[in-house]
């Protein structure tokens, strides 16, 4: 009443765990030797604590857990006094919660997860295919014919997905790596001998199943029913190409405004299977 | 100069791997995760399907003892150890894919993991290995009482005893700690679990009543008390009637909980008395002046302070949030590797 602030509010003393302990104490009516008997501190403990006297009290853990332990043998609730007390832990943020994934469970042997030399061992083998692209690309101006069998062992990795399209630039490129391969019954007899004959592009060509001409320079790749790729090159101005294999074929054709394509002798309409100038349809 | 990018760039973790739950502390975040060790796995397929993780945690929880026939809800931890390996080591991956984002330039974490002291060798190497499974890169192991000292705020590097009861879920874990070390550790195989169990024995033999292990968890937690005190609260139980075989509800109270509870409780006050015995004496009038801690989830039943501070005549005091000391004392040695190296168990 008698410190009155500017605002009309009365300043109150600062709230004391000890103090507050010692008036609940008082008005159960028990004395520090029972307060002492039941926790089993001792009577000296006990005042220390009434008296905010720290220093003669143990670490602030165990003063924390003797408010506790006190405030619940008065009924009291310990979170005023907790707080009231120094180093008060800070609250811990909420959790934040994280979509559950959902991973495979099939194995049963423990899995490492790969580490750094994976990383370091993927990058050198990517570094050594790029090499060995770039070392391909500078061997084509003037190289001479290949053999057969050096056209075998040189098979794209994985032939799957071929370019979108037949750009110019990349025609050099893929006609380095491109190759025929025709059934077996079509092959010149120098060929004969390999387990999967092969003639070059250069070889006498003889009407077959699929007949193709190429009014401009275009890409071609043909897969048989088994996924083997046929043929899969670029073929300059004026030229044409015959081959047989295994109906049916998917075909991938560049530039399909400029190939006529006959299959089993009837003209076959590029234009409703082309799309951005590339045609890809399956003959039965 | 890479172990120094590494650490800048990856997150390390200190994990309290619990019976009943897991927490996840991460440096410089606090406790990112908190959920229960259950996990939820789905047969695909027939009975030589793949198996998938259906759910992780506490959505898994939910489903124990409600599962259709293609999934198991399966609690991987026992008593403190891995039961279940493969299962063990996939939750794992789970939490810690959860709060620890991978990346190409995100190394693996460097891990602290906490063990039972009483826990074997092969045990140990088991908890290590499904560590090293989940993506850690390197993994240290500490044990409970020393992280349960160190998170609940104990003077641990004093030369003064001072004294930790961990009543986890599966262990009870006693240690006196003095300089950094522990003078004195001890650890019985009674938890919470044990708890649940002795409740479910108590109804089946004296109501003839069948109920879950969730139903005996939320009547411990309700209910549930470790010693006599002047109010008794009641509770309604729903549980299957052996003899009829169909649902019925019963009223139980809380002395009859606490008489349920007698005999794990006479465990710990006997595993809290050994520890005593065993300690030296100036180390035992340190916790004789300031008192014994409690942590772990089983120091939230009510009045087990009050049963140890009869059984053994000295203060009993509960930490502050007794559910996290271990992790975040796990946390705290993790932050403190390379210097605290001492205090991580070398088997």
């Amino acid at each position: 009443m008698t410190d009155s602030q500017p605002d009309g509010s009365i300043e109150e003393p600062p709230f004391s765990a000890g103090a507050a302990l010692r008036e609940a104490r008082a008005r159960l009516g028990l004395s520090v030797a029972d307060v002492a008997h039941r926790l089993k501190f001792a009577p000296r403990q006990v005042e220390a604590l009434e008296a905010d006297d720290f220093a003669r009290l143990p670490e602030i853990t165990f003063v924390r857990g003797f408010v506790r332990s006190y405030a619940r043998l008065l009924q009291l609730d310990p979170a005023p006094l907790l707080a009231a007390l120094p180093g008060a832990p800070v609250p811990p943020p909420p959790l934040a919660a994280r979509a559950l994934e959902e991973i495979s469970f099939s194995s049963l042997s423990p899995t490492r997860k790969p580490n750094l030399a994976w990383l370091i061992a993927a990058t050198l083998i990517v570094a050594l295919a790029a090499g060995f692209f770039v070392w391909m690309r500078g061997d084509k101006p003037g190289a001479p014919p290949k053999t057969p069998k050096a056209m075998l062992a040189e098979k794209p990795p994985a032939p799957v997905q071929p370019p979108a399209s037949a750009v110019p630039g990349l025609a050099t490129v893929a006609a380095v790596t491109a190759q025929l391969q025709v059934s077996a019954h079509s092959a010149p007899p120098a060929a004969a001998t390999l387990p999967q004959s092969a003639v070059p592009a250069a070889a006498p060509r003889r009407p077959g199943t699929i007949r193709m001409e190429f009014d401009e320079e275009s890409w071609v790749e043909v897969t048989d029913r088994e996924g083997r790729i046929l043929l899969s090159q670029v073929f300059p101005r004026g030229s044409e190409q015959s081959l047989n294999g295994k109906p049916p074929f998917s075909l991938v054709i560049g530039r399909s405004s400029a190939v006529r394509l006959t299959y089993k002798g009837k003209a076959v309409d590029l234009a409703p299977h082309a799309k951005a100038g590339v045609a890809r349809l399956t003959l039965e | 100069m890479f172990a120094f990018l590494e650490s800048y760039f990856s997150n390390d973790l200190a994990i309290d791997l619990g019976t009943a739950n897991t927490l996840i502390w991460a440096r410089g975040q606090g406790i990112v995760l908190n959920e229960p060790s259950v996990v939820a796995i789905r047969q695909e397929g027939g009975p030589n399907g793949k198996k998938v993780i259906q759910q992780v945690g506490l959505a898994a929880k939910q489903m124990l003892g409600r599962t259709p026939g293609n999934i198991t809800a399966i609690r991987p931890m026992k008593d403190g150890v891995i039961a279940d390996f493969t299962v063990t080591e996939q939750m794992l991956k789970q939490f810690i894919r959860r709060v620890h984002k991978s990346g190409i330039f995100t190394p693996s974490p460097r891990i602290v993991i906490c063990v039972p002291c009483g826990s074997t060798q092969v045990e140990r190497r088991a908890i290590r290995e499904s560590a090293y499974g989940a993506g850690a890169r390197r993994v240290e192991l500490i044990e409970e009482p020393m992280a349960a000292a160190i998170g609940a705020g104990l003077p641990v590097e004093e030369a003064t005893g001072s004294m930790v009861v961990d009543i986890g879920g599966g262990t009870t874990e006693v240690g006196v700690i003095s300089l950094g070390g522990a003078v004195y550790s001890g650890s019985v195989r009674v938890g919470g679990d044990k708890f649940d169990e002795a409740i479910i024995n108590y109804i089946r033999r004296n109501y003839g009543m069948l109920i879950g292990e969730t139903t005996a968890e939320h009547i411990k937690k309700e209910i549930g008390s470790a010693f006599p005190g002047s109010e008794v609260r009641e509770m309604e139980v729903n549980g299957r009637n052996l003899a009829e075989g169909v649902p019925r509800s019963f009223t139980i109270s809380s002395n009859e909980i606490l008489e349920a509870l007698s005999d794990p409780l006479n465990s710990i006050v006997s595993a809290v008395k050994t520890a005593l015995e065993q300690t030296p004496p100036e180390l035992g009038a340190d916790i004789a002046s300031k008192g014994m801690v409690l942590t772990g989830g089983g120091a939230l039943l009510r009045d087990i302070d009050r049963l140890l501070m009869e059984e053994t005549g000295l203060p009993v005091l509960i930490a502050d949030d007794p559910l996290t000391c271990v992790v975040r004392g796990s946390g705290i040695a993790l932050d403190r590797m390379d210097k605290f190296s001492s205090i991580f168990t070398s088997d």
